[in-house]
């Protein structure tokens, strides 16, 4: 099942590879990849398998199936300073050097302290304003227009079993997406009446909007 | 604990030289205590000298201690070489006992009962106590030398051995006493702990090994853990238990229509007469929740008591808890309310009587808490049983008689779990490295680890030096190094990381609750601080409190005016019917179901009984009820074996997934101590042959692994997992930014690792432990053998029986809240209360 919702007048398409697609302007939006993630962990002793591979082939398969001209994204491109690896900047490098025509935004994190863009991806913007919306890393209302943000990793908690699903979330003033990143967790969002919700369940979003 | 202040060090007593002229022998210093050796300790004593580990049990409060202590002592007095005052004797000597108790907060007041025979007897020893909570100048002192007793707890005895100079330490030790070992048995600290003797052993051959133990089941079992591959110790039995007196408060009236969780606090007036007629009583409630509600009740009630009734739980703040600790012991405070925190450790001697709110749920926990009255001479222990709900009159008799033909529970010894043998393989690279012949030798002198094949143990090396299968692709990475076949942690920063994790205990996560300007009063589970709104009121440590924000995993609250308008929760499991209780209730009801009714609470309860009776039947022995019932709500199937609410869930969901099988079709499930229900929308045929078919043993484990989303209990259940191996992060106080980007939640891992390395072992644990641990699955095999061996009693009661009653209350519980369902539910009882009168 695809979702799709109207913000502001314009249509938005969450997607279940946890990328925003924005028809008009042709542009793919993403936040919290957290690359390197799993380096970082690794680099202290944790076992964590994965890789920035993984993430970035899901990325191509996205910008493909949506014909996207731009990307935009919503920081935490990195997740720390110990898992911004040589291999992991040589694999993002390589990936951008096949795309040399996407336009790429990089809105600055709080974990992007870790470093500079990777080759070929550009410097960091604190927030881009574009009408009717304005995109962001933190998530909060602005009168520069309907906020897109990340940063807190939005999730639902379902059933008895408590399955948590990362989702997307849309208030009223400021719409959040889930972490695009692999090793990355889901926190429950106070969601309220009149919020529209879409959890990502596998290959498919489920409709939770609170009505 | 994170965030909670380290209470006061008593220092060790600075050596005074000892008069020889006071120095006593030991049947004298009993003496002038007033007491004279048991033969229990004189076995005990003999036993150590002869050169023999053991296991001493008895109650609480007998002298199991200096039954263990003397052996050494003793042993040194002979050999003279540490009599105080001897000519030319040194300090005090090197370590030679070493005391590890489960319970942390009880490290001081067992030094100082340590300490005390010691220097009447004329020996030089000096006794401390190494724990999580041990300053850090102390450390330093301990770094230097350790005292000649050491107490210490399964965790730090771990964190002491990752040291290099261990071997060298530990060399001059000769005895070890495991006490409260039935607390360690059967729990992965306990596995801990055993690792950690096979080590001891290693460093000092001629150790001996004693533990100390409530009454256990299997104490058999619990030896052979202790004495490790030594194989053989002496089971020395203590003192008789002191008499136990069990009785329940009985309601006026007894609700024929019983649902849990409603009757509890009706019976408060006959509580509070019950507390006035002591000096101090101890009020223990199955749950935190429970505790904060009865103590504003009991306060309400008698608000003259302001003051003098306090409240203990484990999420209430450690200075607290310690003050009213002070309190008993002082014997100033009338009454306690608390949970199994006050189940275990040293005797509040004016605490003369001991009521338990709601079902024990086992025979041994109740006499436990029995035993934490009566410690003057002369004096019985008595426990006072306040039932929640009618059935709960049941178990207090089937208690009673199960106390009284000593069939007791015992616990089930942990199967070589691979995330503590990982913990320890990574422990052993710390202390000075390992080579892997060696360490696997030693390990499998573990009893845990005695069956460990070479499969699982080459798994553990690789899991530890290179991440295991998953982490092939990445060559750089290690945790341990090997070199030379020595594997060793060479990482400074990883060392240090891994000692601060040393563990087994996982709690969940929790959050400090704590004044806006003031102090913290304890921990709420970070599920209810999400869920607070800013102006809430909530009763928490007896207090009630208003929500301001949640900042910095800390709910910061102020004192509220006003009632509570929401109540904390906090997970844990709910616990389940024992055994040994669960064929005791079973055996009430045949007695009844023959007719008799013998003691007051059968007595009290035979109104219930007798409908349940005429609209259905009091199964007998060798039989299993099953009750067939169409409502609004769909076509019910009521089955009750009696074996306790793990069991039951675990055979509703085999029978909910065999029948769904067969054709597919939606159940509700429902499950309690007693039985559980299914209900269906859709009617469904079943007789009694269909339905053992239904309930066959065969096939067991992998119809309940697939009949729940098994994934999704393990993957919770790999919490604990994770955090044992070595994965996730305990939150670490102060830890800065480095450690929060190591955080990741256990889900996490669970799901990388399912992706890229299905066969990781650990993966596997945790499911095996959702069977032992959710459904217990020895228990659940058993009871449906039993089914299997039973004649199923099938019935159609023209309406839900007393049996079925709470049933559908579970049931509802589920999917309305709980105001609503208190409405319904009263609704509900009420009319099945008038038919019940109407014919």
């Amino acid at each position: 099942m695809t979702a799709e919702l109207e913000v502001c007048g314009e249509r938005l398409v969450p997607r279940p590879d946890r990328s925003l697609f924005w028809p008009g302007p042709g542009a793919l939006l993403i936040a919290d990849p957290h690359f390197g993630k799993a380096d970082a962990f690794r680099a202290a002793g944790v076992p964590v398998p994965g890789d920035s591979a993984v993430p970035l082939a899901r990325l191509a398969a996205a910008l493909d199936a949506t014909a996207a001209v731009r990307l935009i994204v919503l920081g935490d491109f990195w997740h720390s300073r110990d898992g911004r690896t040589d291999r992991v900047a040589a694999d993002l490098a390589a990936w951008r050097a096949a795309r040399p025509n996407l336009r790429i935004e990089l809105v600055r994190g709080n974990h992007d302290r870790a470093g500079p863009p990777p080759d070929g991806w550009g410097g960091w913007v604190t927030e881009v304003a574009e009408p009717p919306f304005r995109f962001a890393h933190f998530p909060d209302p602005s009168d520069a227009g309907y906020t897109l943000a990340g940063h807190l990793h939005p999730g639902v908690v379902l059933g008895r079993e408590r399955l948590r699903l990362p989702c997307f979330w849309f208030g009223p003033r400021v719409g959040v997406l889930p972490a695009f990143g692999d090793f990355t967790g889901a926190a429950r969002v106070p969601a309220r009446r009149g919020d529209r919700v879409f959890a990502v369940a596998g290959s498919a979003m489920v409709d939770l909007s609170m009505r | 604990m994170r965030g909670i202040p380290r209470p006061k060090q008593t220092r060790p007593p600075k050596p005074r030289p000892i008069d020889p002229a006071e120095v006593v022998a030991p049947d004298e210093w009993f003496a002038r205590r007033g007491w004279e050796p048991f033969a229990f300790q004189r076995e005990a004593w003999a036993a150590y000298r002869a050169g023999e580990n053991g296991l001493v049990h008895a109650s609480t409060g007998t002298g199991k201690t200096y039954a263990a202590l003397l052996g050494p002592v003793l042993e040194a007095l002979e050999e003279g070489t540490s009599i105080a005052g001897a000519p030319g004797s040194p300090g005090p000597p090197p370590l030679r006992v070493l005391w590890v108790t489960p319970l942390r907060a009880l490290s001081a007041d067992t030094a100082l009962s340590l300490d005390a025979p010691l220097r009447p007897l004329g020996l030089n020893w000096d006794v401390g106590t190494r724990t999580a909570d041990t300053p850090s100048a102390a450390r330093t002192r301990q770094q230097k030398r350790l005292p000649s007793v050491l107490v210490t707890t399964p965790e730090s005895l771990s964190l002491l051995l990752t040291y290099p100079d261990a071997r060298e330490k530990f060399a001059g030790l000769r005895c070890v006493v495991c006490d409260e070992w039935h607390e360690l048995f059967g729990s992965k600290r306990g596995v801990l702990a055993e690792l950690a003797l096979a080590r001891l052993r290693t460093f000092a051959p001629a150790l001996r090994t004693w533990g100390l133990s409530a009454t256990l089941g299997n104490l058999d079992a619990a030896l052979a853990a202790l004495v490790g591959a030594v194989g053989t110790g002496r089971v020395v039995r203590g003192h008789v238990p002191k008499p136990i007196t069990v009785d329940a408060v009985l309601p006026p009236r007894v609700e024929r229509f019983p649902w849990a969780g409603h009757l509890g606090l009706s019976l408060l007036p006959q509580v509070v007469a019950a507390i006035d007629e002591g000096r101090t009583a101890l009020l223990f409630t199955n749950t935190r929740a429970a505790c904060e509600q009865w103590y504003q009740a009991l306060l309400d009630a008698r608000p003259d008591w302001a003051g003098a009734v306090a409240l203990h739980h484990g999420s209430i703040d450690r200075k607290t808890r310690d003050w009213v600790e002070d309190g008993l012991r002082a014997g100033t405070l009338r009454c306690v309310v608390c949970t199994s925190t006050l189940d275990l450790g040293v005797d509040f001697a004016p605490v003369d009587r001991v009521l338990q709110v709601g079902s024990p749920k086992g025979v041994a926990r109740l006499l436990q808490r029995a035993g934490r009255s009566g410690h003057r001479p002369g004096e019985t222990s008595r426990v006072t049983c306040v039932p929640t709900h009618t059935f709960e009159l049941i178990e207090v008799a089937a208690a009673r008689t199960a106390a009284g033909a000593g069939a007791v529970e015992g616990r089930d010894p942990v199967s070589k779990p691979l995330d503590v043998l990982a913990q320890h393989c990574v422990s052993s690279a710390l202390a000075g490295g390992f080579r892997a012949a060696d360490l696997l030798a030693e390990v499998r002198t573990a009893h845990a680890y005695r069956d460990l094949s070479d499969a699982e143990w080459a798994w553990v090396l690789d899991f530890v030096t290179r991440g295991g299968e998953a982490l092939k692709a990445y060559p750089d990475y290690r945790r341990v190094g090997v070199s030379d076949g020595l594997y060793a942690v060479t990482d400074a920063r990883l060392a240090r990381r891994h000692r601060l994790s040393i563990g087994t205990i996982t709690s969940e996560a929790s959050v400090l609750v704590r004044y806006l300007r003031g102090p913290k009063i304890g921990t709420v589970d970070e599920s209810f601080a999400a869920r607070l709104k800013p102006g809430d009121r909530f009763a928490f440590a007896g207090r009630t409190l208003e929500f301001v924000k949640l900042y910095e995993m800390t709910v910061w609250v102020r004192l509220a005016r006003g009632e509570a308008n929401t109540r904390p929760r906090w997970s844990g499991s709910r616990m389940s019917l024992s055994g040994e209780l669960a064929a005791a209730v079973r055996a009430e009801l045949d007695v009844a179901a023959r007719g008799a009714f013998a003691g007051p609470e059968m007595r009290a309860v035979r109104p219930v009984l007798d409908v349940q009776a005429r609209w259905s039947r009091v199964p007998r022995a060798g039989e299993v009820l099953v009750e067939r019932l169409a409502t609004r709500d769909g076509h019910h199937l009521f089955l009750y074996p009696f074996e306790g609410r793990l069991v039951h869930e675990g055979v509703a969901a085999l029978a909910a997934y065999r029948l769904s099988r067969r054709r597919p079709q939606t159940f509700t499930l429902a499950a309690n101590d007693y039985g559980f229900e299914l209900v269906s929308p859709d009617p469904f045929e079943l007789d009694a042959d269909t339905l053992k078919a239904l309930l066959a043993p065969t096939g067991m484990t992998d119809d309940v692994l697939e009949s729940l989303n098994a994934a999704e209990l393990a993957k919770r259940q790999f919490r604990e997992v994770a955090r044992v191996a070595g994965l996730v992060n305990p939150g670490l106080p102060h830890a800065g930014r480095t450690a929060k980007q190591l955080q990741a939640s256990s889900g996490l891992f669970y799901d990388v690792f399912r992706e890229y390395d299905p066969d990781n072992l650990l993966l596997w644990q945790a499911r095996r432990e959702v069977l032992d641990r959710q459904f217990e699955a020895t228990r659940l095999r058993r009871a449906l053998e039993r089914i299997a061996d039973s004649r199923l009693v099938v019935t159609a009661p023209p309406r839900p029986t007393p049996f079925a009653f709470p049933l559908l209350v579970e049931r509802m519980r589920e999917s309305v809240s709980s105001e609503t369902l208190a409405d319904r539910v009263r609704k509900m009882a009420a009319a099945l209360e008038r038919r019940a009168d109407a014919e």
